[in-house]
């Protein structure tokens, strides 16, 4: 499957599918495509897996779209400025992501749910902190809010992490979330009561731009209804 | 007219005016500009004009800045992130664009409301169903949300879009609105009952951020009315 990623800060995607080729995404997400693409929307995984998905604030329905007899292409951009990340996954390899993340994927990438094992991350998670868990084979596609900024940690070696901004990181990554200590910080720190902790080894993808940052700003301007 | 487009993709465009020279737009379109350029706001076109710019979504005054002695400049911005075209109409040539690509143009071009001739697109249009029509002779400056990706397409050759990301067109570029086939994607799809089409021969911008999909993903962390 061959794609192409153009522009800089508001990028799209472009992947050219040969006859038998599909790609999948969250019902709604394509922008613009050859007119010999079909499009199939469906439950993909079946009941149990729609309503895992939307479990993590994805999408019941999925749309395929495929190429039958000739080769076209879809065009995917972001709703948001930010990056698109292109992730080969070879058979079995998986990415976690946070829920808005997971752009397209090529069909035979599975998407599940990714239930994190601390207990910290799952009692004061909230509805923010669910993540996605993408399997390969196959290419897979992510949108980052704004630009990212890539670490490839140590084992033992950590950051933290205004959880918003964590956007995609390798399975060997520990992620935790924890209560930022002290009353100041919890009053006065302006990052809320939780900091995303995350320990290699792995590579952790941050996001400068969360939406909902971006959003607490202009919300000073909008007339509340 | 000179111009100059600055930045990458937050854009302005400056444009320098010679005395006698002048630019119109939208009422409320500049942003700065020097203290010899003079501003007027009138109903360009009469009545007429105006009413068939309110029913394509355009605002009934539009502002004319002239200048008045020596050189001078006026700048206008963007109000989201996104690129500036720029076309250079030549005597009658048109481009058809959706009503808020339309940004500025040299005194000299006409501007008119464009009602698109294919049924399917008279009556499940919606925004697409009126666009505008932009006519030389002079310069137009056009602004896409988000950046931009041009087709030229072959006769006969055909795109399905999700409409609101339809920047601009030419005249020759067919344009209709249709259904998605199969009752799956009408209830599920999420693309809304309709997608474009258009067909070639002739360009086709299309947009990778329009506005109301920035603003769909933004809602859901804005304060609702009970705050």
């Amino acid at each position: 499957m061959q794609y192409q990623i153009r522009g800089t800060v508001m990028q799209s995607l472009e992947v050219s599918l040969q006859p038998g080729e599909s790609v999948y995404t969250e019902a709604g997400g394509m922008s613009w495509m050859s007119a010999n693409i079909g499009m199939e929307t469906n439950m993909k995984g079946g009941l149990m897996g729609a309503l895992k998905r939307a479990a993590s604030g994805e999408s019941l329905f999925m749309t395929t779209y495929s190429a039958s007899s000739s080769p076209g292409f879809v065009t995917f951009t972001l709703e948001a400025p930010g990056t698109i990340i292109p992730m080969e996954l070879a058979p079995g390899q998986t990415m976690i992501c946070q829920r808005d993340a997971f752009m397209c994927a090529q069909s035979g990438v599975q998407l599940d749910i990714h239930f994190t094992r601390r207990f910290g991350a799952g009692l004061f998670g909230g509805a923010g902190f669910i993540l996605q868990k993408i399997t390969g084979p196959g290419m897979a596609f992510f949108e980052i809010t704004g630009e990212v900024v890539e670490y490839n940690l140590q084992p033992g070696q950590s950051l933290k992490v205004d959880p918003g901004h964590l956007a995609m990181m390798d399975p060997t990554v520990n992620f935790d979330i924890t209560m930022v200590k002290g009353v100041t910080n919890v009053l006065f720190g302006g990052e809320g009561l939780f900091l995303a902790n995350v320990t290699g080894p792995g590579r952790v993808w941050l996001q400068t731009m969360p939406l909902a940052n971006l959003a607490a700003k202009l919300a000073h301007y909008v007339a509340k209804q | 007219m000179e111009y100059v487009i600055r930045g990458t993709v937050m854009q302005s465009v400056e444009v320098t005016l010679q005395q006698g020279e002048g630019v119109f737009t939208e009422a409320g379109g500049m942003s700065w500009m020097t203290a010899n350029i003079t501003m007027d706001t009138n109903m360009k076109g009469g009545l007429m004009g105006a009413l068939k710019r309110a029913a394509s979504g355009e605002s009934l005054f539009m502002t004319d800045y002239t200048c008045a002695s020596g050189t001078g400049f006026v700048t206008f911005t963007p109000e989201v992130p996104g690129k500036i075209l720029v076309q250079e109409l030549a005597p009658g040539q048109s481009i058809i664009c959706q009503r808020d690509a339309f940004m500025v143009a040299q005194a000299g071009v006409q501007l008119e409301m464009h009602m698109h001739r294919r049924l399917g697109a008279m009556f499940f249009g919606g925004e697409g169903l009126f666009m505008q029509k932009v006519t030389g002779p002079g310069l137009a400056f056009f602004e896409i949300d988000g950046e931009v990706v041009e087709y030229n397409l072959q006769a006969g050759q055909g795109l399905k879009i999700d409409p609101g990301h339809v920047a601009m067109m030419d005249p020759t570029v067919t344009f209709d609105i249709a259904q998605v086939p199969g009752f799956k994607n009408i209830l599920l799809g999420g693309e809304g009952l309709f997608l474009a089409t258009v067909t070639g021969p002739g360009r086709v911008w299309l947009q990778t951020m329009p506005v109301p999909n920035l603003a769909m993903r933004l809602i859901p962390y804005l304060p609702k009315s009970s705050d």
